[in-house]
């Protein structure tokens, strides 16, 4: 999907500029349009294909009967395998390309599907710590058009939705398995239906497409995948590609995405209405009966309207502040409200942070600027790297530096028993097992360092304080927060004495009438809190 | 022309013992049309994927194939041939976790391709044919045979001619039934597929599972010539509306 690297020519790319320049795309939709989609159900149950536009992706959700992990007894497994069956019919002939374009959609689909719980995991349980189901969503992309990641997530959904698996029953420890002819298979819970839309970048953001085809994603400058279901909660945000993009983007961006998620969602739904009647009625369902309609060669463009009237971040805004940004002179007007967003971890701080500029001052600018940038990186951050990654980061350095010793024990294992099996043969040779005990000393050396370390930086912590290491940096930062409070609590009352000494002079003089005392009471308010918002913004980062 | 094929074939195969004419053979045919000795409704789409040299998808009845051609293209060192091109054919299931050998399936493809492409016209190059199982309701074989052909003929492949599949099963009373679907294969005692070619009407390929004897072999296989007719008329019609699609959208 994400095929930056063998980007096009610079004729095409400047072609392609040139129609974007003139509010145009190639194939003639508008910047926020996505292409036709189609869906057919086959006659088995949890087998879909779908088409986005030339793209075609199909998708089989299988079950298996398999005994649980000893750490989720009572859980079952989601499996997510992406394939390229037809080879030439995607444009990806080098095979680390072929693979790496593999991984990421797997793992896209991972986290927009198995991390953010669409399947409820513990219906999938049989009997608790032996028998679970597995289920197995294989993805066979069989014609790449651009979005091959929009299309599998539809594909994807539209299987799980549509898939049954066998009922069980439990008589004492026995387990049946019934056929899906004996008894009335069990459709799956689902909990939110959640779906994939990608968006190209060009000039540094100033232009932006919604489901972009393969020419538009290849002379692209970056790439950005949003997840979210209907109810407008975010699920999956990933990012290719080297534009620096204002939060308000981003936002759009989802905004988008969730009307879009409204519309798909919607007519998966009526989708699987239309084939649960044929099966009621036991009549002909599967491809057959469905696929010539969408197997013409090329299906019209047709608009799945993103009902543009509902947008509430303006693209021009966007436009100018980006060209403005370029030269330096950013003007930041943030009267938008920010909606019902369920932002995960990362990029919780928006809502603060808005409400905080809520008040626009003039200073304020500049904090909000820098505020910007962190957002923007932070986002980055979630893209690029892994979920624990992430996790790790949160978790505070303590968890990290604890984990750091352990691979280095694990190094030494096989070195110190490698010694013992050379000396516990017939005829050992010294100058190996010098070798591997050399090597063990040296882990045991390094293994020594680590935890001299780790025992150092325990005593640190915990001598005079009550709690365990864990809650220190909290106490600190408390105390931090406590000498702040302190300070400005001084400040205030140095403040407040000086007014009071200067009305005193100025009432003694007989200068000030009562309501311009008012006035200077207002003028020298903003002054302190200017101090005191600092503060709880400063604490997190200390 | 086409008469005179069938009284080719007869003379060919069945020998002295089955010396059945055409007319009679036909007659045969009618009085004992019922539904069994019908195929079940055809769909055949050219060109289906945007990308790719050709591909096709056939779907007879419940059974749906697609097939992807590519080539001649550029071969593997340890396949390439001297002095023909190299065929590759792949089957693949649409999922991976079940299981199932699909070697001898992908073997038949391969010979029967092999009769019908002009392989000595590309020496040192690969065709390769990927088959895709999209459902699998019964005479697969056969349904991959026809989708493969359709998909040649798109990636324009040169052929000395086309070919056509039936399977039939024979059932436990020796009844014969044309193109069955799982359920009907499951009761069938045997199932045998024909792949002839479109030119003289010749058997290109057969492939036998289970018991049973010459003669129903050689009944089945008159009557699998007999409908295969049925299934290169498909094949015209399907190629015709490709060619008006194409000659629709010239001017564009």
């Amino acid at each position: 999907m994400i095929s930056l690297k063998d980007g096009t020519s610079t004729s095409e790319k400047t072609f392609l500029l040139g129609v974007l320049k003139e509010h145009r795309r190639i194939d003639g939709r508008s910047f926020n349009d996505a292409r036709n989609v189609d869906i057919s159900f086959g006659k088995d149950f949890g087998c879909c294909v779908a088409s986005l536009g030339n793209t075609r992706v199909m998708c089989q959700v299988t079950c298996q009967v398999k005994a649980p992990k000893a750490t989720r007894p009572n859980e079952g497994f989601l499996f997510i395998n992406v394939d390229f069956p037809l080879m030439s019919s995607i444009l990806l002939l080098d095979n680390d390309q072929l693979l790496q374009t593999r991984t990421e959609l797997v793992r896209l689909l991972e986290r927009c599907y198995k991390e953010a719980r669409v399947v409820d995991m513990e219906s999938l349980c049989i009997v608790g710590e032996e028998k679970v189901w597995e289920l197995r969503v294989d993805i066979s992309i069989m014609c790449d058009d651009g979005g091959m990641i929009d299309c599998a997530s539809i594909a994807a959904l539209s299987a799980l939705c549509h898939f049954r698996r066998p009922d069980v029953t439990l008589e004492g420890e026995e387990v049946t398995i019934h056929s899906i002819k004996s008894r009335d298979p069990i459709k799956l819970s689902i909990h939110h239906m959640p779906i994939l839309v990608s968006f190209s970048f060009y000039e540094n953001g100033k232009f932006v497409l919604m489901d972009p085809d393969q020419r538009e994603q290849k002379g692209s400058e970056g790439l950005m995948v949003v997840g979210a279901n209907p109810f407008r909660e975010l699920c999956t945000l990933h990012r290719t590609g080297s534009v620096p993009l204002i939060k308000d983007q981003v936002r759009r961006c989802a905004e988008m995405v969730a009307l879009r998620a409204r519309s798909l969602v919607g007519y998966i739904k009526k989708e699987l209405e239309k084939d649960g009647a044929l099966r009621s009625k036991r009549e002909h369902a599967g491809f057959a009966a469905h696929l010539p309609r969408s197997l013409m060669v090329k299906p019209p463009v047709e608009v799945i309207d993103v009902e543009r009237e509902t947008r509430d971040i303006p693209m021009r805004d966007i436009v100018q502040r980006v060209s403005a940004k370029r030269t330096g002179n950013e003007v930041e007007n943030m009267s938008i409200e920010v909606g019902k967003w369920d932002v995960p971890k990362g990029t919780k701080d928006e809502s603060d942070f808005d409400e905080s500029s809520a008040s626009s001052d003039v200073e304020m600018v500049q904090q909000v600027t820098a505020e910007e940038k962190k957002t923007v990186e932070e986002i980055s951050i979630m893209s690029d790297s892994e979920e624990d990654e992430v996790v790790a980061l949160g978790a505070a350095d303590l968890g990290f530096q604890r984990q750091k010793p352990k691979p280095k024990e694990k190094i030494g294992k096989p070195a110190d028993s490698q010694a013992l099996q050379e000396l516990s043969k017939d005829k050992p040779s010294l100058k190996q097992v010098d070798g591997h005990a050399a090597t063990f000393l040296k882990t045991l050396g390094n293994v020594d360092k680590e935890l001299g370390k780790q025992i150092n930086y325990l005593t640190q912590v915990s001598t005079g304080q009550p709690h365990e290491g864990s809650s220190y940096a909290a106490q600190k930062v408390l105390q931090m927060a406590l000498h702040r409070l302190e300070h400005a609590r001084s400040r205030v009352n140095e403040s407040e004495r000086i007014r009071a000494s200067h009305m005193q002079q100025l009432i003694n003089a007989g200068f000030i009438s009562r309501p311009q005392s008012q006035q200077m009471q207002q003028a020298t308010q903003p002054g302190t809190p200017a101090v005191q918002p600092q503060t709880p913004q400063q604490q997190p980062q200390m | 022309m086409k008469g005179d094929a069938r009284v080719k074939i007869t003379t060919q195969d069945t020998g002295k013992s089955l010396e059945v004419e055409l007319n009679a053979k036909q007659k045969e045919v009618s009085a004992t049309a019922n539904e069994y000795l019908k195929l079940r409704p055809m769909i055949l789409q050219m060109s289906c994927y945007a990308r790719g040299d050709g591909a096709a998808i056939c779907m007879q009845g419940d059974t749906v194939i697609s097939a992807q051609a590519t080539g001649p293209a550029e071969v593997k060192l340890q396949k390439e041939i001297m002095d023909k091109a190299t065929i590759e054919v792949i089957f693949r299931t649409k999922s991976t976790g079940t299981g199932g050998n699909y070697v001898l399936l992908e073997k038949s493809v391969r010979d029967a391709c092999e009769t019908a492409i002009l392989t000595t016209l590309h020496p040192r190059s690969a065709i390769s044919i990927i088959l895709l199982e999209m459902q699998n309701y019964g005479s697969l074989l056969s349904c991959c045979l026809n989708a493969c052909c359709l998909a040649l003929l798109d990636a324009g492949v040169p052929m000395n001619s086309t070919f056509a599949a039936v399977t039939i099963g024979i059932s436990k009373d020796d009844d014969l039934i044309v193109d069955p679907d799982d359920t009907q294969e499951e009761e069938c005692e045997s199932l045998l597929t024909f792949a002839f070619e479109s030119q003289n009407l010749e058997l290109v390929a057969s492939h036998a599972d289970g018991q049973f004897t010459a003669e129903t072999f050689i009944k089945c296989m008159k009557l699998a010539c007999e409908i295969s007719q049925e299934i290169f008329q498909e094949f015209r019609k399907c190629v015709k509306k490709q060619h008006i699609e194409i000659e629709k959208e010239g001017p564009t």
